[in-house]
Formats: structure tokens, sequence, C-alpha cells
């Protein structure tokens, strides 16, 4: 799911000609105007002045496409020098057709560019833990996120982002959504996908009210869940309330966590092909990852609103790597290990009289059930043994207006396959919306762990940009 | 079965064929109510308590938009930074821009304060397209209840003749109030206001009243420290009849410029609510232009 989507950003651009008879007529008239305006009260002054200048606008344009009629008149058969404006208008049909040939090469144009966007995230990270010399007490930048959202035709958006680091550049998320001539309000998602799974998942890390995704969605779910294959998605009213549900399926449950503090913290993209790996052998349907979410909003008053969801993630069988140590990092393929995840996520926002402060009451929690694999089998395989964790988090978030806000979050969640390990940890956050594209956030936290790290402390200085223009679309 | 239902509806409907009419804003609602009469049955996403450039967008009015037939805006991209992602969503054909569904309340106005330049350097800009609120104007209200006929006969060519004729009431009672207005407007003649955000120049124009200064130094940014000593500095010098502010806006900026300058503060909705005495809206802009007069003194004999 996308939270933002970006302003379009198609602008017709004016032609050379009727901007230089434009300016031409302008700088007449203004002159003129000048003369004749003295005496007059400042206001009057400036509307005569708007209205001339309109007129001399619409003028210069009338004029130019009287031109470009008369030139077209004389020469029918040669293409106006100044041919930006029918070139625009006849835009659609000159790229319209089939989408290549065997003779004929693709070029692409300005005209229609996609919406484009650019994230940048610098952190500086302090933290009090003993082994902190490869994460923290430096600055951390997060990979730049480039995205692209852009309509391909009637029926279908193509929304792409792409993460670079000093290492390269991977696709995080690239895919379709035909929300166009699908019955009722059925859209459809292909490709790699973001999975629908709680409020936080899907959510870019620049759009959170703290620096990093809770350390429970980064236990669980690696942060961002994602997988390459397709979604429906539909919602409905029940009475008055709005209902929204997804199920998907996907070929493996990948994850792309770019977080700074938490169980992810340095890794990026998981589920990254080993090296040296045991072949796999045939994929089954078993290997599948499959995908389920209800969710609902409720209006509480005019202020108020509350939106309850629960989600689901299911390996029916996955073969998973393993590596055995010697020979050194090499990579066996296990046999099928089921895995479920099961979540539910309720937030309940009071919106201050006039929309700039509001109140956020946030949680969701988490269980997770994962076969246990037997790794001294040669090719490791079901032990016949589970593991059932659970976690989740709470967080309440108060923004003062548009430009100030405070966070605070507790967590506690039980390792994934070690249910007997628990992570306590919290977080709190004040955030400076300098304006739309501008934030500075600083960050406090504690971590307790019952595994062998030290419990532990830490503080962030974030400060985040977004290049391109764009509007907030409603996730839900 | 399940199919069966909207089908029997169908059959039902000329019967209760009541259009479901769906505004952005309280104004638009209470004048499209004026003007559908009984044909229609309205709602309204957000009141004059509420800021209209920033109504949080919610899966609910993603509902309601679906549901429309008729979905009315004031337009001028007052609406900009939150309609048109949740039109996208509500995939309702009905009231999509271009459909006869669709209506601009702010078609023929002339809008004021259009920006030369609109540039990111300068700060965010929430009136890209010049001065959306019209709708503090009597004759802006005019325009709205005339789009609003126009438009509603579009989407239901039978009731041209009821929406005219309600329509015809509804100037009549305008201009009815306008008379009354006249004092108001002539002692307000001349006077000169302190804003917290440019809702009045229309209002200003009518009525002949200066707007000297603007706590905001440009449409949706708040004012820095020097900029707020820069306007008490003009307040004290200019001795304006009041600082305009509308009800969300009197935080420790206002007050303080009210205790440091004296100058009186004037908290108003900026459009028609659901609470008495401004639940319609004639009987705000009665209050509201009454409140400005009110606060201009009494010409020296
Ligand atoms: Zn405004």
């Amino acid at each position: 799911m996308s939270n933002s989507v970006f302003g379009a950003a198609a602008q017709s651009s004016r032609s050379p000609v009727s901007f230089n008879m434009c300016a031409f007529i302008f700088v007449a008239l203004a002159a003129r105007g000048a003369l004749a305006q003295s005496g007059q009260p400042a206001g009057v002054q400036t509307l005569e002045q708007r209205v001339a200048d309109m007129q001399i606008r619409y003028e210069g344009r009338i004029a130019a496409l009287e031109a470009q009629v008369l030139h077209l008149r004389a020469a029918p058969t040669a293409l106006p020098v100044a041919d930006d404006a029918i070139e625009q208008a006849l835009g659609g049909v000159m790229l319209s057709g089939v989408m290549g040939r065997l003779d004929q090469t693709t070029r692409f144009s300005n005209r229609f560019n996609p919406a484009i966007s650019l994230v940048s995230d610098l952190v500086y990270s302090y933290s009090s833990r003993a082994d902190s010399f490869e994460t923290d007490n430096q600055f951390r930048m997060r990979p730049i996120e480039l995205g692209f959202a852009g309509r391909i035709d009637p029926h279908v958006n193509l929304i792409a982002a792409l993460a670079a680091d000093e290492d390269g550049m991977t696709l995080e998320e690239g895919y379709a959504v035909w929300d166009k001539g699908l019955p009722d309000t059925f859209t459809l998602r292909a490709g790699r996908l973001p999975i629908d799974f709680g409020k936080l998942s899907a959510m870019h890390d620049h759009e959170l009210s703290f620096v990093d995704k809770p350390s429970t969605l980064q236990e669980y779910l690696g942060g961002k869940a994602l997988t390459t294959g397709l979604a429906v998605h539909h919602w409905f009213g029940v009475g008055e309330v709005p209902v929204r549900w997804s199920v998907g399926v996907g070929n493996s449950l990948g994850q792309d966590a770019h977080a700074i503090q938490g169980p992810a913290a340095g890794e990026q993209h998981h589920g990254a092909a080993a090296t040296g790996a045991e072949p796999f052998g045939r994929r089954g349907a078993d290997d599948f990852v499959w995908t389920a979410r209800v969710t609902s909003s409720i209006d509480l008053g005019a202020n108020d609103d509350l939106q309850l969801g629960s989600s689901g993630i299911f390996v029916p069988g996955a073969k998973e790597f393993f590596y055995t140590d010697p020979p050194a990092n090499t990579a066996v393929a296990s046999g099928a290990l089921g895995r479920s995840i099961i979540g539910i996520d309720a937030h309940w926002r009071h919106a201050d009289a006039g929309s700039t402060g509001a109140f956020t009451l946030g949680g969701e929690w988490i269980w997770v059930r994962m076969e246990l694999a037997d790794t001294s089998a040669p090719v490791p395989v079901f032990s016949g043994a589970r593991n059932h964790s659970q976690g989740g988090w709470l967080f309440a978030e108060y923004a003062f207006d548009e430009h100030w806000s405070v966070g605070a979050r507790a967590e506690r969640f039980q390792h994934a396959e070690d249910s007997s390990l628990v992570w306590r940890g919290w977080n709190c956050a004040l955030t400076w919306n300098i304006d739309e594209f501008n934030r500075v956030r600083f960050e406090l936290g504690g971590v307790d762990t019952d595994d062998a790290v030290a419990p532990y402390g830490f503080a962030m200085l974030q400060w985040t940009l977004v290049l391109g223009s764009h509007a907030h679309a409603l996730a839900w | 079965m399940y199919k069966l239902i909207p089908l029997l509806l169908l059959t039902l409907a000329p019967l209760h064929a009541q259009l479901s009419v769906l505004c952005t804003t309280r104004d638009l609602a209470d004048i499209a109510s004026r003007i559908g009469g009984n044909a229609v049955r309205v709602e309204a996403m957000a009141t004059g308590a509420q800021d209209p450039h920033r109504i949080l967008a919610k899966p609910s009015g993603l509902l309601k938009l679906r549901r429309a037939d008729v979905l009315i805006e004031m337009g001028l991209d007052l609406e900009h930074a939150w309609l048109p992602a949740l039109l996208e969503n509500a995939a309702n054909e009905r009231i999509a821009p271009g459909q006869p569904g669709f209506i601009n309340a702010s078609d023929g106005i002339t809008p004021l304060e259009v920006p030369t330049t609109v540039d990111r350097s300068r700060g965010t800009d929430v009136h890209p397209r010049g001065n959306p609120h019209y709708n503090l104007d009597p004759e802006g209200g005019r325009t709205i209840a005339r789009n609003i006929a126009k438009g509603l006969a579009l989407v239901k060519p039978e009731l041209k003749a009821t929406l005219d004729a309600n329509l015809r009431s509804f100037e009549a009672d305008l201009d009815a109030k306008l008379k009354e207005w006249a004092p108001h407007f002539a002692r307000l003649k001349g006077a000169k206001f302190v804003v917290r955000h440019g809702w009045f120049p229309y209002l200003a124009q009518r009525a002949g009243f200066t707007v000297i200064a603007d706590l905001e130094p440009m449409a949706g940014l708040e004012p820095s420290p020097a900029h707020v000593a820069a306007v008490m500095d003009l307040i004290r010098r200019e001795k304006p009849a009041a600082l305009l502010v509308p009800p969300w806006k009197q935080d420790g900026i206002t007050k303080r410029v009210a205790s440091e300058t004296g100058v009186r503060v004037l908290a108003l909705p900026v459009g028609c609510t659901n609470d008495a005495p401004y639940a319609t809206w004639l009987s705000w802009m009665d209050h509201l232009i009454s409140a400005l007069a009110a606060a201009v003194p009494e010409p020296a004999k």
C-alpha cells in the first residue's frame, strides 16, 4: 500500500514564440500602464495591473496561436517552428499504439514523466553498547529512497521505490496497481509488493513517527515485509463503517529493513541468495507466502476515529537457507518449514478542532509460530518442534501543530526462534517538521534483553529531507 | 441474491429519488440544501470551526465520496491537500472532475491574491491559485448558489424549475440581508484590521475596509518572531479596529499580540458551523458582518 501519492508533474511549457510575443506586448502595455497610473490608491492600481497582465497574457497566446495557424496555412506539410502546443495536444496519439516493434527502439521523452521523489535520511546515532563501533556513535545514512509513480494508462498506476547507497541500488518496491476498470472498488497489485500487514509494516521509513520501525516488527518481519507476487484489495461500507480487506500471494517472505536501532539494525536486504547454496529443488505450492488483512475505521464523532485491523502471513512450508560452519559459509537448503504470523492492530486518533493538533494512541500485537529445523541432519529438516512467540508495542503521539510533535513507545517481544528470550525497549521522540519537506527529530531509547547483551541506551538525531511535490493519501 | 439488492433499490428509486449531495464545507451544504430543497440529501465533510485547508482524510470520507451522486467543492485549490487523493481512491465516476456530478462552486469567481510565482524556496503557500475564501463575501454566496443550481440541473434536468425557484428565493433573502448590512458596510468603510491568514480579502473589497497586516507572512506559514514584532509595531502605529483570527488560532501568538498592543481580538468561525447562531450561511454572515462593524469605533462627530 502506498502512503503517498505524488503530485501531478505535468505542466505545459509555453512555446518560445508565444512567450516572446507575450513579453513584447507586456513590456509595451506595462509602459503605457505605468504612465496612466498615477495618483490612484495602491489597491486599485494592483488590481488594474493584474487585469492588464491577464489581458496581455491571453492576447499574447491568441496572437501566437494565430501565427501558428497562418504558418500552417502557408506550409501545410511542414511542422511549425512553435509546435509545442500542437505536439502537446497530439502527444497522446503520437505515443499510442503498440509498445514496441522489431524495427523500432523506444525513445523516452520528458512528456508525461512520472512523479519523482527523493528522500534523504541522515542519523547521528549514539549508544552505550559495548560493541557500538560498527553501528553507533557515528553518522548513519539510510539508503536514499528514490520513488517513481505515474499512471500508465486509464487503468494502471506504476509505483517504484529504489534504495540507493554507496554499495549500489536495490529495488525496494516496484509494482503496478490496476485500480480502474475492475468491479466495485477492487484493485489488483502485481510486482514487488509491500505486504499488507498491520498499520506500520508497509509504511516507508520517512513516514514514521520514530526513527525506526518497532523492534517487534523488525524481529518478526524484518521491518517492511515484502514479496513478489499479486494482491487483491477491496473496500466497501457496512452501514456507515468502511471496511477494507486484501489477500495476496507471493514467492517468499522478503524483508527490507533500513533500521538504525533494533534487531534488524545493520542488516539490509534479507533473503538475498546465499553463495554456494545447494539447489532448492522443485518449487511447490507450500513454498509460497499467503497474506490476508481486514481492517475497519470507525468515526467516533467529528474529531475522533478508531481503526481496528487484523492481518496474517502464512508460509505453509518454505525451504530456507542454513549455513553450515565448516566449510566456511556454505549454505544448504532445508526441508519445508512452516511459519504463521498473525497480528492485530488498533489506532485511535483525536484531532483538535482546526485539525492542526492531533493525538494518536496505537498498538499492534503479533503472534509467530515457527517450525524449527533439525540442523544435525545433512539437509536440515523439520524437527517436529515449534516455537510460539508473541510481542507488540504501544505508542502515543501528540502533534501540537503542524510543526511540533512528541511521541513515546514501549514494546516487549519474545525472540522469534526462542520464546524464552524476552526483549524490552522504549523510545521517546521529539519531532520538528520545519516544513513539508524538511524534518529534524531527536529520539532517546533504551533496550533490555534476556540474551547476552547488557542493557543499553541510545540517542539519535535525525534529519530527513524530501524532494518532490507530494500529497498525503489515505493509508489504512 | 446480493446482486439483486441494488436492482431492487433501483426499481424503488423513482419513488424516493433524493440526490445524495456531498459538500466539502458546511457553507456549501447549507446553500445546497436551500437550492435543492427536498430533492437533495446534503452532507458536509467539514464545518467552519475546522481549518478547511487541513481536513483530515478519513476512510469514512472515502465511503461518503463513494456513495455521493454529487460532490460540491469550494475550488481554487482550497481542498487540494486532501480531496484529490480521496476522490481518486473513492473511484466514483459520477463525481469525478469533469462529470456533471462534480460541481466547483468557484466557477466565475475572479480570484484575488493570485501569486505571481509559486516557489518552494519561499515556503509552503496554501493558496497557489489565489485566495479561495470567497465564501466570506455576500456575493460569493450568490456565486455558490448559482453554481449549485446550474450544476444540480445538469445532473437532474427535471428539477430545473424547482432549483430556479429556490435560487430566486435564496437570492431574495440575500438581497434583503444586503440591505440590512448596508449600514454595517458604511461603518466598515475605511476601517483597518489585522488578520491571521487571508480570510477576508473578498469581504474587505466588498465592505471597503483594509487589511493592513497579516500575522501569517505567507498563506499557511507561521510567523517568525521578527514578523510578529513588525506587525505589533504596525498595530501600535495604525490602531486597527481588531485582530481577526479563526477559532483555532487563539494561541500564544494571538494572545501575545493582544496583550502587548492592546488590540481587540475577534475569533470568528470562517464558515457556517453546526451550531446556532452560525448554523446557516446567511445567519453566520449576519453575525460575522455585525461583529466586524461593531468592532469599528463610532465615527467622531
Ligand atoms: Zn486560506
